[in-house]
This record gives structure tokens, sequence and C-alpha cells, in this order.
């Protein structure tokens, strides 16, 4: 048994070297081989599927009730229907794909496994950059295969009632698309955020009173409640997959700009205290 | 090599580590010895980058360790055992560690199948026993073919087997040429594995050097003999260079600076008649803890 371990132990000369490209695989490994990231996709999935189903359900039970099916979606989701059912997906998928950026950086730090990696990397930086680029790219695929999932479930049916215009054209794919850039932002944002915490319930609370809390709550106060709300992370991320002919480039420059403050700002006090705190 | 100079980390109040410099030479096994608390594990972290020096400054093989652009081709690290996700097997925690430096998976194998794991690879790592994490750490410590080691009482939770595993792999890495530094609070295990010793407590150098030395300087071997006549043996004694004897009563002297033998031949050569001959001496535990005592931070004082 011990007469392999002379060759072993001196394995042959190579180029090892930490560059982003090897931290991103490595961010990769490490999100792919455990269940909260796997499982936080699938539910973000299956909601998708579940808002865009409810439609379905009108489309279905409404001839029963003897109302005409396309009357009623006309009169709760417009006339284009499809784009107002994947704004009402990508009102859900924030919160959660701020759970799955999370995730990326606090399963790795409550559970000691942080000091591990960073002992290899004792440059730090570039440990943080390779999560939040691999955190923005799982919250733009994440936001498009939301956008898939609810398409695939809805619009056979509402092109079967009719209404299956306006979802194959330019404004179509600016919703679908602002919605998966908002998807990749929030998901930097639960990095960034999340990476300031050393256990993952308490970056799971600070991540999700902002997304999910502060909408609520700071409407309520008098005032100045109503402007500073429209500068939340999600009042800004839902306006990107608003349709752009509806609300105006305004509305969406306005949001993008807000949005990418947000990433900007918790990115960079996110690598100061990284690279600055013992682990 | 590690060279530490002058290294102090101060938490608010307390000083955790006090102007340690020493150097770790390649080529043998330095054992990190002191009390736990004495600042060992803080010094590690100092080494390896986790946690920043209040003051002073550490290289690895010649530079700031975050200078290296292969760092776990030059120090493979174990801190803590515990340092992995529960529920991520072992493979996908040494995959995910390897390719922050593009190592293969033939590397990758071959540390799971040196620290004798690979059978359980693909298990989570939340199911192993203190023993199979202490052998993943090792493997993820190795997976750079470093020059430089440091593990953090690596031996704890092993069960006997693992023990002298552990030990003949450092003896054989420093056989190497390699820097070997581990730490830990038994003296016992230190004699059996460390070829020099650093030792400190309460974050403050007791000693730097070889075991031989510690163990010379520290462990007091005296002679206890009875004799009739203990005035005539204690001026023989005296006249013996480097030996001194202590009446202390009763016909007794207790001699110091030479062994029993030495005594024996003495008496008799003297026409000295001897009523008893004992050797009292101080074992390496008893060294280690007259060295350590004055600095232990918690001290039992339950009278004895």
């Amino acid at each position: 048994m011990r007469n392999t371990d002379m060759s072993t132990l001196t394995s042959t000369p190579t180029t090892h070297r930490v560059s982003l490209p090897h931290l991103l695989h490595a961010e990769w490994i490490k999100a792919a081989t455990v269940n909260a990231t796997r499982w936080t996709t699938a539910v973000t999935l299956a909601l998708a599927a579940f808002f865009a189903g409810t439609v379905l359900l009108v489309i279905g039970v409404a001839p029963l009730e003897g109302e005409d099916p396309s009357a009623l979606i006309l009169e709760n989701f417009g006339e284009r229907p499809a784009l107002s059912v994947l704004s009402f997906t990508f009102a859900v998928v924030p919160a959660l794909v701020a759970l799955l950026g999370l995730l990326l950086v606090s399963g790795e730090r409550g559970t000691g496994t942080l000091a591990v990696t960073l002992a290899a990397v004792p440059r730090r930086t570039p440990v943080l950059v390779a999560k939040l680029l691999l955190s923005a790219a799982a919250g733009f695929v994440v936001g498009l295969l939301a956008a898939g999932v609810t398409i695939a479930v809805v619009q056979p049916g509402l092109a079967g009632i009719g209404l299956g215009d306006g979802l194959w054209t330019a404004v179509g794919a600016q919703v679908v698309l602002g919605g998966a850039v908002s998807s990749a932002a929030i998901a930097v944002l639960g990095t960034a955020l999340g990476s300031l915490f050393r256990n993952t319930a308490g970056a799971a609370g600070a991540v999700l009173s902002l997304l999910l809390i502060a909408p609520v709550i700071l409407p309520m106060i008098p005032v100045i409640g109503s402007p500073l709300s429209q500068v939340l992370p999600t009042s800004a991320a839902a306006a990107l997959s608003q349709p752009i002919d509806t609300v105006g480039g305004g509305t969406l420059l306005t949001g993008g700009l807000i949005l990418a403050a947000w990433v900007a700002v918790s990115a960079v006090v996110a690598t100061v205290l990284w690279k600055r705190r013992d682990i | 090599m590690i060279e530490v100079h002058h290294l102090t980390k101060r938490f608010d109040e307390a000083t955790a580590v006090d102007d340690l410099t020493f150097t770790v030479r390649p080529g043998v096994v330095t054992g990190f010895l002191g009390p736990n608390g004495a600042g060992k594990t803080t010094t590690m972290r100092m080494i390896v980058g986790l946690a920043r020096p209040t003051s002073g400054r550490v290289t690895v093989n010649g530079r700031s360790f975050a200078e290296h652009g292969a760092p776990l081709d030059e120090l493979g690290v174990l801190l803590d055992a515990g340092n992995v996700h529960p529920g991520r097997s072992a493979r996908a925690h040494l995959s995910a560690l390897a390719a922050t430096h593009g190592i293969g998976r033939r590397r990758v194998d071959e540390v799971l199948e040196l620290t004798g794991i690979q059978e359980v690879a693909g298990r989570k790592a939340g199911k192993f026993s203190l023993g199979m994490r202490q052998r993943l750490g090792i493997a993820a410590a190795l997976l750079g073919d470093p020059h430089t080691l440091i593990l953090d009482e690596p031996i704890n939770g092993l069960d006997p087997d693992g023990v002298i595993w552990v030990r003949t792999l450092l003896r054989r890495l420093a056989a190497e040429g390699r820097t070997v530094f581990l730490s830990s609070h038994l003296m016992s295990e230190m004699s059996l594995t460390a070829d020099h010793l650093v030792i400190i407590g309460r974050g403050r150098m007791i000693a730097d050097a070889p075991l031989a030395d510690v163990i010379a300087a520290t462990s007091h071997t005296t002679v206890r003999v009875r004799t009739p006549e203990p005035q005539r043996l204690a001026t023989a004694v005296a006249a013996t260079p480097g030996a001194s004897a202590t009446e202390v009563g009763g016909g007794t002297l207790e001699i110091a600076g030479a062994d029993a033998a030495a005594v024996a031949l003495l008496a008799a050569q003297a026409g000295i008649h001897l009523d008893e001959l004992s050797t009292t001496g101080a074992s390496l535990e008893d060294a280690y803890l007259s060295l350590t005592h004055s600095s232990l931070e918690y001290r039992s004082t339950t009278g004895a």
C-alpha cells in the first residue's frame, strides 16, 4: 500500500497557475456540487411555470363559467398578455436569483471552506471577481430560462385563443433580455451583499429584507417613502422588463442606471472588505 | 522555507501573537508547540494570509505568500479539517481547489489515493469522521505538490494507524527537502515527529531550537543516593567535573551531572557503602510543562 506513495508524492512538472478562467472553473465546480444552488434554480423555474400556469387556468376554466377567455385575458393582462405574464415572472425571479447569488459565497464562508480557497489564492480579490462574474452569468441564464419556461407554458394557450401576438417582436425580445439582465444584476447584488456576512442566515436576512420587505415598508413612510422606493433594486429591475413602447425609454434608462449603481457600489464595498478582513 | 519577522497580532485588547521571529527551514520537520490558546493558529493564519498581522511580516519561499503565481505549489495548508462544505463530496472539494490552479483530475486522484480516501471520494464530506476529514485536509494540502507544508494539529482525531501514517508521511516529505511546519499542543507527539521545535506561550517565543537541545536544556536527570557517608560521597562527586551533589537530609544526596553508573563507580573507588541508588528523570512532557507553565492562559489551581 505504501509502495506507491513515493511516486505519487511528486507529480509530474506542470504549469499550475492561478488565473481568472481557472477561478471561474473552480467557482462553477463549487456552485454545481451543492444542493442549495440546484434547488434554488429549480424552485425559480418551478415558480415561473406556476405563475404562467395560472394564466392557462384562466383560459381553461373561463368557458366552463360561460365567459369568453379572450375577454378575460385581455381584461387582466392587456393586449399583449405574453409580455405581461413575463413581467410577472420577472417580478418573482429577483428574490430567488439573489438567493442563488448569495449562496455562491455564503455557503463557502459559513462552512469555513473560504479559508481553504483563500489560502490557495491569497490575493483574494480575483476569487470575489470570479464569484461576481459567475453570479452574473448564472443570474442571466436563470432569467432567460425562467422566461423560456414562462413562454413555453403560456404561449401555446394564448396562441390558441388568438392572443399570441406581441411576443416574437423586438419589444418581446427587449422584455426577455431586460428581465435576464436585471436578473443578472440582482444575482450580483446578492453575491456582493452575501460576501459581507459570516453566515448564510444573516446574509439571506439582509438580502431578502432589501428585496422583499423594503419594497413593502418604504412606501409607508410619508412624503419621502414613495420616491425612495423607486430607487430600490427591485423597482429598478422591474423597469427593465417593461415593454419599452409602453413605459418609454426613459424609464428603462433610469432603471438601468439605478441598478448599475447598486451593483457597482455593492461590488466595490464587497471587494474592499473582502480584501481587508480576516477570514 | 518560512521566515517570520517580528510578527504581532492584536485583537482589540488581547495580544494573540507578540513579536515572534523564527525561520522554518527545509529538510526537517519543525514542530510548533504551545498550550491551547498560545497563538499557534493565529500565527499560521498570518503566514497564509488569512489574518493580517498588526505588525511584522512573513515570507514563504523568499516572497510574500500572495506574490506567488501558483500558491498551492509553494505552500500546502491544513488549518482546520472542518473547513469543508458538508454537502459537497470529497472529490468535488478537491477538484474545485485544484481548478483554481488548473491542476488536473489525475493529481486529484493521486492525492485521494495517497491519503487513502479514494474509496469514499464520492461521499459527502459532512458524513466524514474527523479522521477522514483530516485525511481530506492533508490531500488538499498536497494538491500542488508544495515545497512547504503548514499543518495545524493534523493528528487530531486520527486513529493510531493514521497517526503513524501522518508521522511517516511528514518525515518523508521533509527528507525530500521540503519545509514541514506542524503545530501541536502535545509534546509527546512532537518528540516523535519533529526535528526542530518552536515553542510559544501566550503569543511569545519560549524556545526555538533542535529537539535534542530542548530536551537537554530542560530535562534534568538526577541521581538519588542514600549512604552512611554522605559527606565523603559529596566530596568525591564535587571533584568530578560537571557534577554536583546536594544533601537533602537523612543521608540522602541528589546528584546532577552524573548518571547512576558513574556515581556507583565513584562510590566503589572511594570504598563508600551505598544503601540506595536511583535515577529520577524529568520527562520531556515535564520539560514542556515547566517551559510553558508560566505562560499558560488558564491554569488549574486545584491544590494537588
